[in-house]
């Protein structure tokens, strides 16, 4: 049996990956999660002296905090598994990647194993947030420069 | 089972229905003739679905809420109402915000009688706006 | 390459413990002992691998009413973890003549394989074979950090928190002796996703098993059972499919069991099955002695399969290649 009638049997045998039902949950879990994130916007905005330019920093901060006490508990792995997308995406998906690998090297000491793995995961997020950050920055300087739109 | 979360699946779309007219409440302690105006300024404006409007001392503090999809233009819905309002008021220093924050504060100042109390609360509102982070 | 064992070495004793999730297991009422702390009450997982390995020795030796450590003249054994410390770490305290070995998941058979031979070299009195895994460990080795929440395909598989040792030994007629090995080659057939090593396996699983029976010349239907190791559900299920394609009936495909579809039963929660160092060995080395013992089973096939990749390996985009080894275990 050669390589290309295996790749056949294969193809055949593996379940095909259930794209439509996995952005289904992706989008009602991550839905979800967002609609939470805004009601902690508006206790934010209600209770305390926070305006909307203001209220992202201390929302975001609960949301990091309570994915990260999910992610300690077991539970946002299970949560994950389900919603693929709908967690990983929300900022509690960034928080989950950065205690998960936190947890998983406590036992090689805290500056070696924590300090110098916390970011295994989502050091590439931060990397890529900052520079196409960047690049949108620069080219709407390019189109406020040319007068095509305002800051 | 199935009715109910058709049920669910209707209840937003009667609530868009409801926000046809525009609610705007103005706080005047003296004139009436100003209220008209500024009423009819946010009214007249399309992007914009509440309001509410203070007048104190030689101030007028305008918060506004705009329309959900026109969100993300929120500071060119400021700046358009702050100069027609000026227009109509040129003796007072007006300030315009669409800041849901402005909009809930106002909203409770509008019962409040004391007068010392409102000018202390518009100050610190101002204040709170032009924080950055 | 096959090679016949004139002198059958017999399985004298076997261990087998695993970790807490391996109660939901289907074969968790043969195992020897089960631990509620998945880390053995240590302070790493590396540290509670080692513990479980000495402690399934441990079994092996009281079963075998050994006392005495250096009774034993070898210990063949092997893991997943960089370098396999916790089997060299478990050796240190054995302290017995030690080789680790390295099929990745085939170890369980390698070893027992190596363990036959220096039997019937007349060298070794006892020796112990088997290999083991622990979850925790082995994820971080080669996948995400155990609390990421990523979404695993239907295709992927759970690594088992389990050891598997078996005490080689001269041949006794009431005991199951094994009578042939395969050392298997390693067959890539150009499988690259990390999470469907069912695919990348099967092949290699075919190639072994179909040159076993070619070269003793012998039928599926010879066998009472043909057990792979960690194919899991999918990959069990593309192993028959090439042997329906070379002309095996209905008959003789259910001959064919995986002990990594087995191993948790139905339950979805770990889509395809089982993986790991541990998980054939630890079936192989308490439910199918055991099954053997009682009778049930005159003559087995045992294939474990093992995918030699390596996180680095497939992260530069190679493709993941599979060996599969095989002892024939039968019972007078």
């Amino acid at each position: 049996m050669d390589q290309q009638q295996y790749q056949q049997i294969e193809d055949q045998i593996t379940p095909p990956t259930p794209y439509f039902k996995n952005v289904i949950k992706a989008f009602l879990v991550g839905g979800l999660i967002c609609t939470i994130g805004h009601a902690i916007t508006y206790f934010y905005i209600i209770f305390f002296d926070f305006t909307e330019t203001t209220v992202g920093n201390p929302t975001a901060a609960t949301m990091v905090f309570i994915a990260m006490i999910l992610t300690g508990l077991g539970l946002y792995r299970k949560l994950g598994q389900f919603a693929g997308a709908g967690s990983a995406v929300p900022v509690t998906g960034f928080s989950n990647a950065v205690v998960s690998a936190a947890i998983e090297h406590k036992t090689e000491g805290l500056v070696l194993g924590v300090g110098g793995n916390i970011f295994k995961l989502a050091g590439s997020v931060i990397v890529f947030g900052v520079a196409s950050a960047f690049f949108v920055a620069l080219i709407k300087l390019i189109l406020v420069t040319m007068g095509v739109v305002e800051w | 089972m199935k009715k109910m979360a058709l049920a669910l699946f209707c209840i937003p779309f009667f609530l868009f229905g409801c926000s046809g007219e525009q609610l705007v409440e103005v706080k005047n302690t003296a004139n009436a003739e100003q209220n008209q105006n500024v009423e009819e300024v946010i009214k007249n404006s399309n992007d914009v679905y509440a309001g509410n409007a203070i007048f104190i001392d030689d101030q007028l503090l305008v918060a506004v809420q705009a329309k959900p999809w026109l969100d993300y233009k929120k500071s060119k819905i400021e700046k358009n109402l702050k100069k027609q309002i000026e227009e109509k008021y040129p003796n007072l220093e007006v300030f315009v915000s669409a800041d849901y924050k402005l909009y809930w504060e106002t909203q409770k100042l509008l019962e409040e009688e004391d007068e010392k109390k409102v000018s202390d609360e518009l100050e610190k509102l101002k204040k709170l706006a032009k924080e950055e982070t | 390459m096959v090679i016949i064992f004139k002198t059958k070495p017999s399985i004298i004793a076997c261990g087998a413990v695993a970790g807490p999730l391996e109660k939901k297991s289907v074969f968790y009422s043969y195992f020897d002992s089960v631990v509620e702390d998945e880390r053995w009450n240590q302070k790493t997982n590396e540290q509670g691998h080692a513990m479980m390995i000495q402690e399934a020795c441990n079994i092996i030796m009281k079963k075998a009413n050994i006392t005495n450590n250096l009774d034993i003249d070898f210990f063949l054994s092997g893991d997943l973890v960089n370098q396999m410390t916790p089997t060299n770490f478990a050796a240190r305290e054995l302290a017995v003549s030690f080789i680790g070995m390295f099929s990745a998941c085939a170890t369980s058979v390698s070893s027992a394989i190596v363990a036959s031979l220096l039997t019937e070299l007349g060298a070794s009195k006892y020796a112990i074979a088997g290999s083991s895994s622990q979850h925790n460990s082995i994820e971080r080795q080669f996948r995400y950090p155990v609390d990421y929440g990523g979404q695993k395909p239907e295709t992927a598989q759970w690594t088992v928190t389990a050891a598997g040792y078996a005490l080689i030994g001269k041949h006794d007629p009431k005991l199951p002796s094994i009578v042939a090995g395969t050392i298997g080659k390693v067959v890539d057939y150009g499988e690259v996703n990390p999470f469907h090593m069912g695919g990348a396996m099967a092949p290699a699983a075919f190639d072994t098993i179909s040159s076993h029976l070619k070269k003793r010349n012998q039928k599926i239907t010879d066998y009472d059972l043909i057990m792979t190791g960690d194919l899991g559900k999918i990959g069990l299920k593309i192993l028959k499919a090439m042997f329906a394609q070379t002309g095996a009936k209905q008959e003789e495909l259910d001959i064919f069991r995986d002990a990594g579809a087995e191993f948790y039963g139905e339950d979805k929660s770990f889509q395809s099955g089982a993986s790991g160092a541990g998980c054939s060995a630890s079936v192989y080395y308490s439910y199918i002695e055991q099954q053997l013992k009682t009778g049930r089973y005159k003559r087995v096939l045992l294939c474990a399969t093992g995918a030699l990749l390596s996180p680095l390996s497939f992260q530069q985009g190679q493709s993941i290649p599979c060996t599969a080894h095989a002892i024939e275990i039968t019972m007078e």
